[in-house]
């Protein structure tokens, strides 16, 4: 018995002992592993029906075996697949999460190098402006022809690099989220005037027409003055640049709590698809149409983030009937803050 | 000599005012815009005393004896915020050392609550945030100094 167990060739083979009818060894043979016993004399049925319930018993064994082993080569496989999975979808995990890291820290640098440039840019551009003024204030200069007119131009250029300037250090703080609100009381019609005056020389040499349409007066907005002059600058800027000829109608209308700056122009109708690229960044920088403006030039997505800043919005209107297209900017009121130093507003 | 086209126009001022005209301490590391800022200052009637840095001037001040004690001679100082040496808010600091009654206006591109907080606490007259124009230095300088 035990050599028969020691054979790995002999594996599942089913033993039955034969042994005299008074044998002691036969029920060592069992414990060592024999499958049944037979004592003799036995009766040839006797014989036959153990025989064939043994290799019965073995043949159910080795079937069972069988499925076994193929389901346990089966669940190997699928443990194996599971890991093998698990192991690429940490390393994309990893990946995933060591690209987010690069993408923020890019992010960083560049509103980093945003702010860094834009603050950069205010000590030179104030030394240019100043020195530009001077010359037109210098009576012993007496400019005239195409000197004056470079000057006038320079002067333009200086005043919408100041503009840029601050538009830029104005974003770069909503974006980065360092924006710091100074509310007083804003004459929106007076400011929506200068900015109309500020623009007009654009709108005049293509010949359009710049209005400002106001029914009554309106009391002021509490709001922060130079984020709204940005914004406003930056639409009215835009919608000129915009407009090949015909009319520009700026009105301030009053709302239940704050007012709206519409702006309408009568050039072609900007489509549904092209309002939704107007305010995307991604867009609006690509497409060089949505980035020219007399403004800060740096797109209306840039505006409406502006907006936004003050807890307004802007939008082309999409049920206005035309001719042209109908900008809407929406200021609501905002509360004042209990002190406010005006004198130290930027 | 016109070195500038501020200049040129703070000599179409008549020279016998010069003695009257209160005195503005300028600050300001840029030789650009302390050029153009001097000048401007001048044609607006003040006279100007220029520096480069802060640590030009901090510990160095020229005192005038007044019945409320030693001054510094000076009815302004504009200071740049960043600079080489010293920044703005360590010049208003070492003349509040010395006195509460000169007048300092601190100009800087990098303007926030806590430049203007601490320059506030510090008594400034004013924080101008750069670029700013002709009209804008003016109003605030006058604001401080009346000419």
């Amino acid at each position: 018995v035990r050599a028969v167990h020691a054979e790995p060739r002999l594996d599942g083979v089913s033993l039955l002992m034969l042994a005299g009818h008074d044998d002691a060894s036969a029920v060592r043979m069992l414990e060592a592993g024999a499958q049944d016993l037979l004592r003799k004399p036995f009766l040839l049925q006797e014989a036959r029906a153990r025989i064939n319930g043994l290799v019965a018993a073995k043949r159910a064994r080795d079937i069972l075996n069988d499925a076994l082993g193929h389901r346990d080569a089966n669940l190997i496989r699928l443990a194996n697949d599971t890991r093998a999975h698990q192991k690429a979808l940490q390393s994309t995990l990893e990946e995933l999460r060591g690209a987010r890291e690069v993408a923020e820290r890019a992010s960083l640098v560049k509103s980093n190098f945003l702010r860094m440039i834009s603050h950069e840019l205010a000590t030179p551009v104030a030394a240019l402006q100043l020195h530009v003024q001077a010359l037109g204030k210098n009576p012993a200069l007496a400019l005239g022809g195409s000197a004056a007119e470079g000057l006038r131009r320079t002067g333009r250029v200086s005043r919408r690099l100041h503009h840029l300037v601050d538009t830029m250090v104005a974003w770069a703080r909503v974006e980065s989220g360092r924006l710091k609100r100074t509310v007083s009381n804003v004459d929106v019609t007076a400011l929506a005037q200068e900015v109309i005056e500020d623009v007009r020389s654009y709108a005049t040499e293509k010949d359009l027409a710049l209005n400002l349409q106001v029914d009554r007066w309106l009391a002021p907005l509490s709001s922060d003055r130079k984020l709204v002059h940005l914004v406003l600058v930056d639409l009215v800027g835009f919608v000129v640049q915009n407009a090949p000829s015909g009319r520009v109608d700026v009105s301030v209308v009053p709302m239940r709590s704050g007012l709206q700056v519409r702006v309408r122009d009568t050039a072609q109708r900007i489509s549904s698809e092209d309002r939704v690229d107007l305010f995307s960044p991604l867009e609006s920088i690509a497409d060089v149409r949505w980035r020219s403006g007399h403004g800060s030039g740096l797109g209306l997505y840039v505006v409406r983030d502006l907006a936004r800043a003050v807890d307004g919005d802007l939008d082309v209107d999409p049920a206005f009937s035309g001719p042209g297209n109908l900008f809407v900017l929406t200021l609501p009121a905002l509360p004042h803050p209990e002190v406010h130093h005006e004198r130290y507003a930027p | 000599m016109n070195d500038t086209p501020l200049d040129a126009l703070a000599d179409t001022l008549d020279d016998d005012t010069q003695l009257l005209r209160p005195v503005v301490c300028l600050i300001e590391d840029d030789p650009d815009l302390r050029a153009a800022l001097a000048a401007s200052l001048r044609a607006a009637g003040y006279a100007v005393r220029e520096a480069s840095d802060g640590s030009q001037v901090i510990g160095n001040w020229a005192t005038i004896g007044t019945d409320v004690g030693e001054l510094i001679d000076a009815d302004l100082i504009i200071t740049d915020q960043r600079m080489p040496g010293a920044s703005g808010l360590e010049v208003l600091s070492d003349v509040r050392r010395r006195d509460w009654a000169t007048q300092v206006v601190i100009i800087s591109a990098f303007v926030d609550d806590e430049l203007k907080e601490k320059a506030h606490r510090l008594g400034a007259a004013a924080v101008l945030a750069k670029p700013f124009g002709m009209e804008e230095l003016i109003d605030a300088v006058e604001n401080a100094v009346p000419i």
